[in-house]
């Protein structure tokens, strides 16, 4: 009896599939204006052209690799780039035009996402971070480091807000406050060392560097303070560069 | 009886829209009773809804293999990728792996290193990859599929036995698609990370050979 609910599912499943899958079976239309628009075998400049589509014959445009644009017309299927398609024209009758990802999209950037890698007092570090931009000057953040070295690994993770005085500048600077935790483990080859467990704030001083696409630069200069004890805190410097992405 | 002429006309002409100036001007010979409108033109906005294209930067895949760390010896290795493709030459890809460390060999001898006689092993990596031969492979004689030699580095880190170690990677693989949204992969890969154990500190060269076998979308 389970079997046969499990089945049943799976079947509306099926059905549901399918469904979409019919139902995106419509494909954008160009026509060409040039002369002839070329169609390779792949998704690449060195792709031979094996065949052509003439001037006035309407193509469909049936999926994106990077730049590369897979196309149907007359029963021929093939592999157009994108400053071809850039020629054609659409249903209405325009030139078709492609919305590039712009640095204007990164200015208005929501979700962001980075990797960075540096060094912390000495050793090799990794981090990572996602972030949300609340407006234009201010992003909050939460991100996780982690340093391998010699002796030790520290591991630290924290929330931050990072400031933008400057947002629509290229290399854009900004200032970050932070708090979390700060963990150092030594290895256990070692014998008598003590393990670091501590609540930390930190402050950093970076910039961003718009590269291309959804892709920035970003370096930074981060101090942490680590409150070890009533009497002792302690600062650990950190310096990376790394990269980030934007969603939307 | 003269009546029943407009509303015929009328009738007529409200059926037949799109036909415009020719019923136009002969609705304007026929006469019109009161101030009715004669024609109420009711064509609907075209809705042109543009289908999007659907765009496949994205490769999201699995692969095993083996992976050899210096001074232990050979494991398995079970490993995810992440990879965007930035344009035909370049991409972008992630991975993380789960494989195991075994000090038995070693521990035979005399020398147990590892806190226990094999240890689990993650590591993770980000690396940039180029597309250095974009080509064409032929099976037998019927079939032909995009393919591509790639090169790989980057940077990551490996974990074991409470220990991470900064690991940087180089390898070159070759991509094969037999279909637009399918790839396999067959890469070699070697990590170089700095270990101490024996008391001495080296970079270790750990190579890894996997299959793997990813989708685009």
């Amino acid at each position: 009896m389970l079997s046969m609910k499990w089945a049943v599912h799976l079947a509306m499943a099926g059905c549901l599939v399918s469904a979409l899958a019919q139902a995106a079976e419509v494909y954008e239309r160009v026509q060409v204006a040039d002369a002839f628009l070329e169609l390779h075998t792949g998704p690449g400049r060195g792709y031979p052209v094996t065949q052509i589509i003439e001037r006035g014959a309407w193509i469909e445009l049936l999926k994106r690799k990077t730049d590369w644009f897979k196309v149907r017309a007359n029963g021929k299927e093939g592999w157009a780039s994108r400053e071809q398609i850039e020629a054609t024209l659409t249903e209405a009758g325009v030139q078709k035009s492609f919305r590039d990802v712009l640095e204007e999209d990164y200015r208005r950037r929501r979700v962001e996402a980075g990797f960075s890698s540096g060094v912390l007092e000495g050793d090799s570090l990794m981090s990572v971070r996602v972030g949300y931009r609340m407006n234009d000057n201010f992003t909050a953040e939460i991100a996780l480091a982690r340093a391998s070295g010699d002796y030790s690994t520290t591991t630290a993770y924290y929330v931050a807000l990072v400031s933008q005085p400057f947002p629509d500048w290229r290399v854009s600077p900004f200032f970050s406050l932070g708090l979390g935790k700060y963990k150092n483990s030594p290895k256990a080859t070692l014998v008598g060392a003590i393990e670091t467990d501590s609540n930390t704030a930190n402050a950093a001083l970076g910039a961003n560097y718009y590269f291309t696409r959804r892709f920035y630069m970003r370096g930074e200069f981060r101090r942490y303070i680590a409150y070890i004890d009533e009497n002792r805190i302690l600062p650990y410097d950190e310096m990376s560069l790394g990269f980030g992405v934007f969603i939307y | 009886m003269n009546r029943s002429i407009p509303f015929l006309l009328l009738s007529v002409l409200s059926v037949a829209q799109p036909i415009g100036a020719v019923e136009a001007r002969a609705a304007d010979t026929a006469p019109l009773p009161g101030s009715e409108q004669v024609i109420r033109p009711e064509i609907d906005r075209r809705d042109i809804r543009i289908p999007r294209i659907d765009t496949e930067d994205y490769e999201v895949g699995a692969y095993v293999g083996i992976l050899s760390i210096e001074d232990f010896g050979a494991r398995p290795v079970f490993g995810a990728r992440l990879a965007y493709h930035v344009n035909e030459d370049y991409f972008v890809e992630s991975v993380i792996a789960m494989s195991s460390i075994s000090d038995e060999a070693l521990c035979n001898n005399g020398l147990c290193v590892l806190p226990s006689r094999v240890e689990d092993l993650t590591y993770f990596a980000v690396s940039v990859g180029y597309n250095l031969f974009p080509s064409e492979v032929f099976i037998a004689k019927k079939y032909a599929m995009n393919a591509s030699l790639y090169l790989l580095g980057g940077i990551g880190s490996t974990i074991y036995a409470n220990e991470s170690h900064f690991t940087g990677n180089i390898g070159m693989g070759i991509r094969i698609l037999p279909k637009d949204w399918l790839a396999m992969h067959l890469t070699i890969r070697d990590f170089l990370f700095q270990s101490d154990f024996l008391g001495t500190s080296k970079i270790t060269n750990n190579f890894e050979l996997s299959f793997g076998m990813s989708v685009y979308f």
